[in-house]
């Protein structure tokens, strides 16, 4: 080895803390992150750890402790201990050869993601739609049936996308009688590009086992009967992946390339906003998407809004730009998310949002 | 064509099931590795099956509320 290769000269350097790339500290105003992006998962840790982390990346534990006046060695040490023991990342003589992960998120489709809503006054054309999509590259599309459902009209839907390039089908339905664990399960047999099936309006909530592909299906008893019921912030709803995160950095997480048609045919970013860049029937969704404004929401990115920008789940979050704080901002936190970074606790939501209702609360 | 169907996981045989995935073998040397590798045998049918084909993991709408008793 010569003397110009690399870590020739690390032999006699005191090792470095290296956060392995795929961990990504997250500041928050009151606590931090770290995003496991690979096992898809995170955990708090106290804002002095993320300066550590981050200001004070490269350095080794006797300069850190020395930096703090030694005041909080013990700390510093409890600090290590509890990365190493989450296998955050490990110590290194050569931290220049683990360099951060790209950020940059690129995708060949022009729509990754659609919203396809249905009623019972719905009159879509199924197979019109879903080749359309088909031709944007959508690869996951959600329908959501807010009227008790048959399967037969389930199958019509299924039918449409059989032999196009979904690679994930979600489906939304109100319970009705056909709606039977087996009559899902076969569904989701005849149809292997169902991931989840929910069935909402239920008697009482189920959550069956996943099936042996990981097709999951769930029964609840809230009804979900309108578009209005959309936009829920929690955790349930965090996702904790490269693609994601990646996303987040300069997108929306919620709307970039997304593309939906309410019931009534409007085409627009989601079925919750009122904007339509016309009806499915009278204008294709190659013309729509190309108006000038449809991607406009796209590039709002979790840095930008309000709060969020100081939340420390703002790259797993998958926000929400319809149901909004100050609906004349088109950068205030979302209505439905109950969480404080200031204080770092998530109140009980103050009532029930509009368009949610549980079967059997009292009025 | 049977065989083809399988997941990648179903393919393999009973030992090597057991196995830890190539790339993590490396954290035998670590004080957690018996957790770890535990971890990553019990997760390795969901992650062959990923391999497999990806799934959109990102909710394309968020209309249901947090639960509490699942």
């Amino acid at each position: 080895m010569t003397t110009s290769e690399p870590g020739a000269a690390s032999a006699n350097r005191e090792p470095v803390f290296t956060l392995f790339a795929c961990c990504i500290p997250v500041q928050g105003a009151r606590r931090s992150v770290v995003c496991d992006l690979q096992r898809q998962s995170f955990q708090f840790i106290p804002n002095g750890l993320y300066e550590i982390l981050s200001e004070h990346a490269g350095k080794t534990v006797a300069e850190i402790k020395a930096i703090y006046g030694h005041e909080y060695d013990e700390e510093i040490d409890e600090y290590f201990a509890f990365l190493l023991h989450h296998e955050f990342g490990f110590w290194s003589s050569d931290p220049e050869r683990f360099p951060a992960l790209d950020l940059a998120w690129e995708t060949p489709e022009r729509i990754t993601n659609a919203i396809l809503d249905v009623d019972e006054g719905s009159r879509h054309d199924y197979g019109a739609i879903l080749r359309q999509l088909d031709d944007l590259g959508c690869k996951a599309l959600e329908v959501r049936c807010f009227h008790r459902c048959s399967l037969r009209e389930l199958r019509a839907i299924l039918e449409a996308a059989r032999h196009g390039r979904l690679r994930s089908i979600d489906l939304l339905a109100g319970h009705g009688p056909e709606l039977t664990p087996d009559a899902l399960e076969g569904l989701a047999r005849e149809h292997p590009r169902i991931s989840r099936i929910v069935v909402h309006s239920a008697p009482e909530r189920r959550q069956m086992p996943p099936l042996r592909t990981g097709v999951t299906i769930e029964y609840r008893t809230e009804v979900i009967d309108s578009p209005r019921c959309c936009g829920q912030i929690h955790p349930g709803y965090f996702v904790v992946d490269f693609e994601t995160f990646a996303e987040g950095q300069k997108h929306n997480t919620c709307l970039n390339r997304k593309l939906s048609v309410d019931a009534r045919g409007e085409i627009k970013n989601c079925p919750s906003m009122t904007r339509s860049f016309g009806n499915v029937r009278e204008v294709s969704l190659h013309s729509a998407l190309a108006q000038r404004d449809f991607a406009a929401l796209w590039s709002i990115n979790k840095d930008q809004i309000a709060i969020c920008r100081d939340c420390e789940f703002r790259y797993v979050c998958t926000d929400c730009r319809a149901y909004l704080r100050d609906a004349a901002d088109l950068y205030s936190k979302p209505s439905k998310c109950t969480y404080d970074p200031y204080t770092a606790e998530w109140q009980p939501p103050a009532d029930v949002p509009a368009g949610i209702h549980t079967k059997g609360a009292p009025e | 064509m049977g065989d083809e169907r399988k997941t990648l996981f179903e393919r393999l045989s009973p030992e090597a099931r057991q196995l830890a995935p190539v790339s993590y073998r490396f954290l035998h040397a670590s004080p957690t590795r018996v957790a770890t590798i535990m971890r990553l045998v019990d997760s390795r049918p969901y992650r062959a099956g990923g391999y497999v084909c990806v799934s959109f993991r990102k909710p394309i709408s968020k209309c249901c509320r947090q639960d509490d008793d699942l």
